[in-house]
């Protein structure tokens, strides 16, 4: 008797296995279409941003921007970044008052006191890194 | 939300276990699903905010072109680098599955954010500066890819999904319906919808269920500053050609890079290590 049980047993294990599995496919595919957008923003408020600190409580960045070089061509050129206690992110959001704008080698950058800054998109507005030319 | 006392319930589960209530069951769904059942007009509003939000999304979703309005409160400390409010007037339009066009009109700068299907430009209408970016897809998964890679969302990308509901209730852990209101002089429910980041407040129409105000108070920040959005001149039947969501960069701006999260993050960290 015992073969038969344990015969029996798997039988209804398997049935119900399968059962499930169908249940499980099924199930799935009505529920597929309302997988939602996973958003680490709320209502398109951006995220905080990380601060990196460096000495004395500064944060800095840097950047390696391609410029247009003589006659069209491309040229690789570096820019350092100067950072400071006023740019707690590596950037400012606004450009301080008297600013003008400059074009070098193609590249438009606004200068005011002696500081230079290139225009970026982030996080959906523009923002303003200092650079060294 | 089910009220079914557990002596109801036990029935129900056996007949589950019937193949043939079993099939019927879901065939009845996925034939509501292929006849898009539910997804016609709202039924009449009730007083549970969870149903209220579902009826408001698939109001919604339901829109294949849409257009509205939103004038936007923000308050400094939710806008990096600004120390007074932000007030935007913005404008939005949406073509579904693939398209939207926000225009949003503040104090400091007039700003586009133009999604054709295939590629997303911010453009700075004030400083004359755009950038584009190559993200292929539909509006739900420019959003997606937006937000992982770049750290953004168009304004209120929330209400513009293919599923509003599905984006909003998973950050909803508590809520509540606070009764009915008057906002811009439409009857609105109103709803409390307590999250981790943001509490909010929604005021949703009681005969079109559209959203009519949010107001959001972020807890992730100090002080709790706020969002306020009001909604308006809802057009669920809009008329907007592909050209419409086309983005021609004007003659006099300048293309810009479009600066990744990680791309921020990885160049401070290097220059904060050299000064080290």
């Amino acid at each position: 008797m015992k073969p038969t049980i344990t015969r029996y047993r798997l039988t209804i294990s398997a049935c119900e296995r399968s059962k499930a599995l169908m249940r499980a496919t099924i199930l799935g595919a009505v529920l597929l279409p309302s997988v939602s957008v996973a958003m680490g923003q709320v209502y398109g408020v951006a995220r905080k941003t990380t601060v990196v600190s460096g000495p004395n409580g500064t944060a800095a960045v840097s950047k390696t921007a391609v410029v247009g070089g003589p006659n069209g061509t491309a040229a690789v050129k570096k820019t350092t970044v100067v950072s400071g206690g006023g740019m707690p992110n590596g950037y400012i959001a606004v450009l301080p008052g008297g600013y003008r704008a400059v074009t070098v080698s193609g590249v438009r950058y606004y200068s005011v006191g002696g500081i230079y800054y290139r225009p970026q998109i982030y996080q959906g507005r523009t923002v303003y890194v200092a650079v060294r030319l | 939300m089910h009220k079914y006392s557990q002596a109801e319930r036990r029935p129900v589960h056996r007949r589950w276990s019937h193949p043939l209530f079993f099939s019927f069951v879901v065939s009845s769904l996925l034939l509501g699903l292929t006849c898009g059942c539910g997804t016609g007009k709202p039924t009449a509003a009730t007083n549970d905010p969870d149903q209220l939000l579902q009826q408001m999304s698939e109001k919604l979703a339901h829109a294949t072109k849409l257009s509205f309005k939103v004038d936007r409160k923000l308050d400094a400390a939710l806008v990096e680098g600004l120390n007074i409010p932000e007030k935007a007037q913005i404008e939005i339009s949406v073509s579904r599955p693939g398209k939207f066009l926000a225009r949003s009109d503040s104090q400091d700068n007039v700003r586009h954010f133009v999604f054709d299907g295939q590629n997303l430009s911010v453009y700075d209408e004030t400083m004359e500066l755009y950038a584009t970016v190559p993200v292929p897809g539909t509006i739900d998964e420019v959003v997606t890819k937006i937000d992982e890679k770049y750290g953004f969302t168009p304004p209120l990308a929330e209400f513009i999904l293919s599923d509003p509901y599905g984006a909003l209730s998973p950050r909803i852990k508590s809520q509540a319906y606070k009764g009915k209101e008057t906002v811009g002089g439409v009857e609105c429910h109103h709803l409390s919808l307590g999250g981790e980041v943001a509490d909010s407040e929604l005021w949703i129409g009681v005969t079109d269920l559209l959203p009519r105000k949010l107001v959001a108070t972020f807890k992730d920040r100090e002080g709790g500053p706020r969002l306020q959005a009001d909604f308006s001149d809802w057009n669920l039947a809009a008329t907007l050609d592909d050209k419409f969501f086309a983005f021609v960069a004007p003659q006099d701006a300048e293309s810009v890079e479009m600066v990744t999260e990680a791309q921020m993050k990885e160049t401070a960290a290097k220059v904060a290590a050299r000064q080290r």
